[in-house]
């Protein structure tokens, strides 16, 4: 019961926000958070099969652009594009991955870097796309005569995006599909001796995923109404990754959601610093990987460690006189 | 009757044949014991069967079906299911979802119905961890079903490992070394559950080092040396076959 209740806050602090915050500029980060907290789940999600996607910024421009030419060269409103988004980033994936993962995790790996890095150089090469200028001036997202142009407004379809998003990941991972890619993740020919086919379940998760890459291009696209082929650079995509490593990678939703929070909050507060952020990064990614390799999400449970590893030691330092007492010193 | 006819069987590695010209049959209802030296092909047999490998030329026919071919995931559903030699479980897991995750194939509700987290699916989940208390009980693991895998002594991840295989409902079991690294007291309970899971109904294939469990459990051996099938009979019989001393303990003249 105290749980639900706990749910119920949480849900009506985020529903009223924009009302606690009352400043654009804050409001513009955390709509970053939500969408940078997408794409991260969409690494985890293949994560989850032990398989490592490089190219999370290819299907996301893929999905951006996608819906910035639906709508601006095909004239569909902004909640057809939004869909077909999701449909074109999840069709490239499903051409691209299923001939990568015969390969296997590692040609997977390197296919998605590939294919990130053309997308990109497609993008900007070709001026259909707009070429490396970008497209300028996208249509704001409408509904009748309502635009929208707040921040506000920005808010809640990101929030109903993300909600969208986490309980539809939420679902699978709660069903068989979601035990199977456990199976996977923990030991693939194991999983396929259970009758687990491997191959299928790791495809479906990776189309899944850049499913979703593709949705938050899209919004991504009718938010920022700009879009430059070089957004979408290699370095977004290791981004992906740092959003699920920094907030724990065995959190398939949680993670990737307290880690876009810190990576874009941290630059706020290292703002008098800006020219050492890389190095800071770099710092943060070692620390982690080190000191907490179950990412910020597990730090209570790491304490739980701690404190009980005190009281271990101190038991034993209890227990210490006892042992070295004097009977035992006369024997 | 037969449930298994090997035919012909072979598995090159380069130029080396890990199985030559192999024909067995394995009988509904047996335990087969399969021995023979270090690098015999035993384990190399196990993954040819189980569809891990696939065979440079000859056939294997489970039920009358030809699974040469199959896929891994495609012969477990067939009802072949296999344990493997390095203690194989889901180690980040606990022991009660190893088995859980292992009863894969069992769902016949939809994906949507899952998905949905419908009442239906939910009957069909408690069922299926209903079963999942069934194999721990049997196999012991009850009182231990919260551990992480991990974390589990070697002789327990092995009785997990044929666990898993048992959730996957086979009606041929492949175990490769059971009981190697077990203790006396440990060899003793897992040749009991083997005969146990044999009882059920279960046919098995045991490949072992271990002579004398070997012995003690099967009720047929074969032997196998380079690949080939040297001797097959009782285990009566092998102890006494001169071909397998041989091969066991090298011929006299190199003595």
């Amino acid at each position: 019961m105290p749980e639900k209740i706990l749910k119920a806050a949480g849900g009506l602090v985020l529903v009223a926000l924009p009302f606690i915050v009352r400043n654009d500029y804050y409001l513009h980060l955390i709509i970053y958070i939500f969408m940078y907290s997408m794409l991260g789940m969409s690494f985890s999600i293949m994560w989850k099969n032990r398989l490592i996607t490089c190219g999370q910024a290819g299907f996301w421009a893929v999905g951006a652009y996608t819906s910035a030419l639906l709508v601006m060269k095909a004239g569909l409103p902004f909640w057809l594009a939004l869909p077909a988004a999701g449909i074109a980033s999840a069709l490239v994936a499903l051409l691209v991955l299923s001939i990568a993962l015969k390969g296997g995790p590692l040609q997977f790996f390197g296919m998605t870097l590939v294919i990130s890095f053309m997308i990109m150089e497609v993008l900007g090469a070709v001026q259909f796309f707009g070429g490396w200028q970008g497209i300028l001036n996208l249509p704001r997202p409408t509904i009748g005569s309502f635009v929208f142009l707040s921040k506000t407004s920005y808010y809640y379809l990101a929030l109903f995006l993300l909600s969208a998003n986490v309980f539809i990941f939420y679902a699978l991972y709660r069903s068989r599909i979601g035990r199977a890619w456990t199976a996977i993740g923990a030991s693939t020919s194991l999983a396929e001796m259970q009758g687990i086919d491997v191959y299928r379940y790791r495809l479906a998760a990776a189309v899944i995923g850049c499913f979703f890459a593709g949705i938050c291009g899209s919004f991504y696209a009718h938010y920022q109404t700009v879009l430059i082929p070089n957004t979408f650079s290699f370095q977004c995509s290791i981004f992906a990754q740092m959003y699920a490593l920094i907030g724990g990678l065995s959190y398939y939703i949680a993670g990737p959601i307290a880690g876009a929070a810190v990576m874009v909050l941290l630059p706020e507060l290292l703002r008098p610093v800006a020219e050492f952020q890389p190095i800071v990064y770099a710092l943060l990614i070692i620390l982690i990987v080190v000191f907490l390799p179950g990412g910020i999400l597990s730090i209570p449970q790491r304490f739980s460690v701690v404190r009980s590893l005190f009281a271990q030691i101190g038991a034993k330092l209890k227990g210490l006189p006892t042992s070295i007492s004097l009977k035992n010193l006369r024997k | 009757m037969t449930l298994l006819e090997v035919r012909g069987l072979s598995k090159y590695f380069g130029g080396l044949a890990a199985v030559d010209q192999l024909d067995l049959d394995v009988f509904d209802g047996e335990i087969l014991g399969l021995i023979g030296p270090n690098g015999a092909g035993k384990t190399t047999f196990l993954n040819l069967i189980s569809g891990f490998y696939k065979p440079t030329s000859g056939k294997i026919i489970f039920e009358g079906e030809d699974i040469t071919r199959l896929k891994p995931h495609q012969i477990a559903k067939r009802g072949i299911g296999r344990s493997f030699q390095l203690a194989t479980v889901f180690r980040g897991l606990t022991v009660f979802d190893n088995v859980f995750i292992g009863f894969h194939q069992d769902y016949k509700g939809g994906v949507l119905g899952q998905f949905l987290h419908t009442r239906a699916a939910r009957g069909e989940e408690q069922a299926i961890r209903e079963k999942t208390l069934e194999i721990l009980e049997v196999m012991g693991l009850v009182p231990l079903k919260y551990e992480l895998a991990g974390n589990l002594p070697h002789g327990y991840q092995k009785i997990l490992g044929v666990s898993l295989a048992l959730a996957t409902n086979p009606r041929l079991l492949l175990l490769d070394e059971p009981v190697t690294g077990m203790n006396p007291t440990e060899i003793l309970e897992m040749v009991h559950l083997i005969r146990n899971i044999r009882d059920k109904g279960i046919t098995l294939i045991v490949v072992e080092h271990d002579m004398r469990t070997i012995m003690q459990l099967s009720d047929r051996i074969i032997v196998l040396d380079y690949g080939k099938k040297i001797a097959e009979g009782l285990p009566r019989e092998i102890s006494e076959n001169e071909k397998v001393i041989e091969v066991y303990l090298g011929k006299e003249e190199e003595w």
